[in-house]
């Protein structure tokens, strides 16, 4: 390994880690889900990434390297707070992140896919994403609003979700 | 509960965050099994990732404010990633358009500045100084300005706006203020009720949630156009016109009534209304127990019809509910319904010959008694629960068009004057309207005609396009 010094490499190192922030956070997210659970630990795995840059080698496989750092600190971060369960247990966890890094160019092509998808939506199911994604309202404070109850507020993410998938594989199918 | 149904109850629990100790257990368990249920768990949570960076939206200090703990190559370094890293969530929250942009969408604004924003669900980056394409965006609190071509326009959240082209916008609600330098005269800011051209000026629009805006020249001159009655203004500054759906009506006397425009205001006057406007709803039923997926795929995104005298268990009817509260219904003048007929690959065209779809409206004492979600053949109200036929005591027939055997794709377009009727007698603000094929394929495998729904990725949804008159026409 060649430690990184020079002014040309360190912005080289801040480029990768910019262009893997997504992937970092979806990786992230699929073992955690939580929200402010992801933003701590993505936070913590960049802080990592920038000490053990010396470590890393230009020109081989960063985004592995990324994933497996930030696995690390999904780890320490679930032992800090072990009274709160985790998501998923270790086995599961680590099956999570092999898949991912065999299927990563299928999640590369549905996230391009994703952004038409998602303008497609009606007015109604954007106002709820606002709400949730948006303003970070929790599902109760949704329910309050909408004049719904919390198990509609949940019934209705999961089909825009499920509206959103469809649509992803819609259009893969039609690119093929 | 089969193994599938149980899982993608589970996951659906887990991403919502709603899920049980056991219930994650479970899952996990199941996730253990299957390397397919992990790929669609990866889909599912990479879609939650997506929305979930949405909400990410912050006010950026330049790289340049953000000042070192200590003036060390390596503090500084740490810093400077700090501040880029800080970038990162604004720069990352556009990622998601990078298909968009790649088809080399036009940029036609720039996001010049964002204080204190938090952006809704938007078609467009709200990445700081960027280019924007064409798109909408929706700011739910904050401060942002775009820049057109020596044109700023200023939203004050909550504002849902379009960016429309580099010399137009369209605010849907909320409040935006309009500068024009020199050169940027003719900009135009749209309103559901009203269209603002500005002639060099600033003024600012506040649009209410059911389409009534004021609109104040602060200084300079503005030409107001009200949409349905034709009425143009010249307001000049320090003056103010409100708009509603009848009229313009001045608040103060510096104004001027311009010349009324030869051409009719009702010419090129449309409402567009989508399933997937408002509380706009779609499916398809069919008649028999069996699925499409059990023997044959499904097209995705595509509502299904048929008719097929030798198999009734495959008889299929779309339903579409539009809502209509926004329309002003006095006002209708005409109305066509528009479908986009989409390839499904399922049965022979050839046994079918040219095929007559029928259009039929439901009646108005069924409208809430179903739903896209839990509604079946045997429940809903514009069907006979035990035969594969419509149920003719509750539905009138609005139309009907042909399908040519050997076209079933692209547009078609339902265009009669029993439709407008049924739009005009609406009393609650939503209509139903039933398609059923009348025209039966031959024995065995036979076409299944489909049109896209409002999830299709390329397709336009079933819409309404109703023409609309000034109350001075009638």
């Amino acid at each position: 390994m060649s430690p990184l010094q020079a002014d040309d490499e360190s912005l080289e190192f801040v480029g990768l880690l910019t262009e893997h922030q997504r992937h970092l956070y979806s990786f992230i997210h699929s073992l955690l889900v939580n929200k402010h659970d992801v933003d701590e630990v993505l936070q913590e795995t960049n802080l990592v990434l920038w000490r053990e840059s010396s470590n890393f080698e230009l020109g081989t496989n960063f985004r592995a390297w990324a994933c497996t750092v930030a696995l690390n600190q999904v780890r320490a971060f679930i032992k800090r707070r072990n009274r709160h369960p985790a998501l998923f247990d270790e086995a599961t966890m680590v099956a999570i992140a092999r898949r991912q890094g065999e299927t990563v160019d299928q999640l590369d092509r549905r996230a391009d896919a994703l952004a038409n998808c998602i303008s497609k939506l009606s007015p109604r199911k954007r106002l709820f994403l606002d709400q949730r994604y948006g303003l970070g309202l929790s599902v109760d404070e949704i329910a309050e609003k909408v004049g719904l109850g919390a198990a509609g507020v949940y019934k209705m993410l999961s089909r825009i979700r499920t509206t959103l998938h469809s649509c992803v594989d819609q259009t893969l199918l039609l690119k093929d | 509960m089969s193994e599938r149904e149980l899982y993608e109850r589970l996951r659906d629990a887990c991403l919502n965050g709603n899920a049980s100790e056991t219930e994650r257990k479970k899952f996990s368990a199941l996730l253990a099994k299957s390397d397919d249920f992990v790929d669609d768990y990866l889909e599912h949570a990479q879609i939650d990732a997506t929305l979930a960076w949405y909400g990410q939206s912050e006010d950026i200090p330049p790289l340049n404010q953000v000042s070192p703990v200590t003036p060390s190559r390596t503090a500084t370094d740490k810093w400077l990633l700090i501040g880029v890293a800080a970038t990162l969530f604004a720069v990352v929250s556009g990622w998601i358009y990078s298909s968009v942009q790649a088809n080399a969408a036009k940029s036609v604004a720039y996001l010049e500045s964002a204080a204190h924003c938090q952006w809704g669900v938007c078609t467009i980056p709200t990445s700081l100084q960027t280019d924007l394409p064409a798109g909408r965006l929706r700011l739910i609190s904050g401060v942002a300005k775009l820049r057109f071509p020596n044109v700023t326009v200023t939203l004050e959240g909550p504002v849902d706006l379009e960016i429309l082209n580099t010399k137009a916008c369209r605010v849907y609600s909320g409040r935006v203020i309009g500068q024009v330098d020199p050169g940027g005269e003719g900009f135009v800011v749209e309103t559901p009720n009203a269209a603002v051209v500005d002639r060099g000026t600033k003024f600012g629009v506040a649009v209410k949630g059911n389409g009534d805006a004021q609109l104040d020249v602060i200084d300079g001159v503005v030409d107001i156009r009200h949409h349905a009655t034709g009425q143009k203004i010249r307001a000049k500054g320090a003056s103010s016109v409100k708009a509603d759906g009848q009229q313009l009506q001045v608040i103060d006397q510096n104004y001027l009534q311009l010349q009324a425009t030869e051409e009719r205001p009702d010419k090129g006057r449309f409402e567009y209304i989508s399933s997937s406007d408002g509380e706009g709803e779609e499916l398809f039923l069919t008649y028999g127990d069996r699925l499409e997926g059990n023997e044959f795929p499904r097209p995705l995104h595509t509502l299904l019809v048929k008719h097929s005298e030798s198999q009734p268990h495959w008889e299929r009817v779309i339903v579409l509910r539009f809502d209509l509260s926004t329309l002003s219904k006095d006002q209708i003048k005409s109305a066509h319904l528009r479908l986009d007929g989409v390839a499904t690959e399922m049965g022979y065209a050839s046994l079918v010959p040219d095929a007559s779809l029928e259009f039929y409206v439901l009646d108005e004492q069924f409208e809430r008694a179903w739903d896209s979600e839990s509604s079946k053949w045997a429940s809903f109200p514009g069907t006979v629960s035990n035969a594969p036929i419509i149920n003719q005591d509750h539905v009138n027939l609005i139309g009907e068009i042909v399908i040519p055997q050997s076209q079933p794709e692209g547009r078609f377009i339902m265009n009669d004057q029993r439709l407008a009727d049924a739009l005009r007698s609406d009393r609650d603000g939503l209509i139903t309207i039933v398609l059923k094929r009348a025209t039966s394929g031959a024995g065995g495998p036979s076409y299944v005609h489909g049109f896209a729904d409002r999830t299709h990725p390329t397709a336009t949804p079933p819409t309404l396009r109703i023409e609309m008159e000034s109350p001075s026409n009638e």
